[in-house]
């Protein structure tokens, strides 16, 4: 009967899945920032409340989201004045620091 | 339920005469005292200690990663093809374990199957749901609170079961005069 096999291949698979997506997002290594709750300026912001931030600038379509570090994040978006721009953000308050058009 | 798959020397003679065997191997043991001890550390640390509660989860992932690769590979008892039980099996046994007269098996019976296969799914569905309340992908982040009522509700349903748990190997002790917790620590369950 293979339903054993089949439920434990779904179980390794979950975890590793799990597992690579917790890698990737730095789990575990105190480095990601809180995404509930407020941040406090010494904190390094998440991609979403950073994302929120730009969209209260004025920015949209923010896409190609990078954290370069833990102070610097980048980001390719639609500016206030419609044109396509790629910005460079303070990853602990979320202003932008550079604009470069494209 | 006889068992002719232990090789020799698998056997041993207690202290008080009766025969008893192999059931359980370490890694399996460690593994279950492992999600054990992580998922309470995890219901404590809850809302309370962040980095304990998140350290827990890994943990839960990681081992409940490696119990289903020990169900493949692992001693006999360990297989998921020895325990996962059919549905009118399970069911049949059910409705003898309320009669009382639930037959008594070496490994895991067909609830007993049943309930750790449950409780892997709970467990592995929980810690992906809380990573995923933590680190939410950006096309999650408008649901970010439902997220974590999922995270909640999976945790709570998999504590239920955690009480299931106990309860059916309290049943299951009593019924067969044997105790199953200390059968979990020493692997070692009577022969007869």
């Amino acid at each position: 009967m293979p339903y054993p096999r089949l439920l434990a291949g779904l179980l390794l698979t979950g975890s590793l899945a799990a597992g690579a997506y917790a890698y990737a997002q730095g789990a575990g290594t105190g480095v990601g920032a809180p995404t509930v709750g407020p941040a406090t300026a010494s904190d390094t912001l998440s991609l979403p409340a950073l994302l929120d931030k730009l969209s209260a600038q004025g920015y949209r379509d923010a896409h190609a989201v990078e954290r370069k570090s833990d102070k610097l994040v980048e980001v390719k978006a639609i500016g206030p004045d419609g044109r396509r721009q790629e910005l460079y953000v303070d990853a602990r308050t979320g202003d932008v620091l550079k604009v470069e058009h494209d | 339920m006889a068992d002719t798959t232990f090789p020799p020397g698998e056997g041993a003679i207690t202290p008080s005469g009766s025969a008893t065997v192999r059931v359980w191997d370490r890694l399996q043991r460690l593994a279950h005292w492992g999600i054990a001890a992580a998922f309470l550390t995890a219901w404590l640390s809850a809302e309370e200690v962040m980095a304990l509660h998140e350290a827990a989860g890994l943990i839960i992932i990681a081992l409940v990663g490696f119990r289903a690769l020990w169900g493949l590979v692992g001693s006999n008892h360990a297989r998921f093809t020895d325990f996962v039980p059919t549905v009118p099996g399970l069911l049949g046994y059910l409705r003898a374990m309320i009669r009382g007269r639930a037959d008594r098996h070496l490994g895991h019976n067909p609830a007993g199957g049943a309930m750790a296969l449950l409780l892997w799914f709970g467990l592995l569905g929980t810690a992906a749901l809380g990573l995923f309340t933590r680190y939410p992908l950006l096309a999650l982040r408008p649901y970010g609170h439902l997220l974590e009522e999922a995270h909640e509700v999976l945790a709570n349903g998999t504590l239920v079961l955690v009480g299931l748990h106990l309860a059916g190997v309290l049943v299951s002790s009593l019924l067969h005069r044997e105790n199953l917790v200390r059968a979990m620590l020493t692997g070692r369950k009577r022969a007869g």
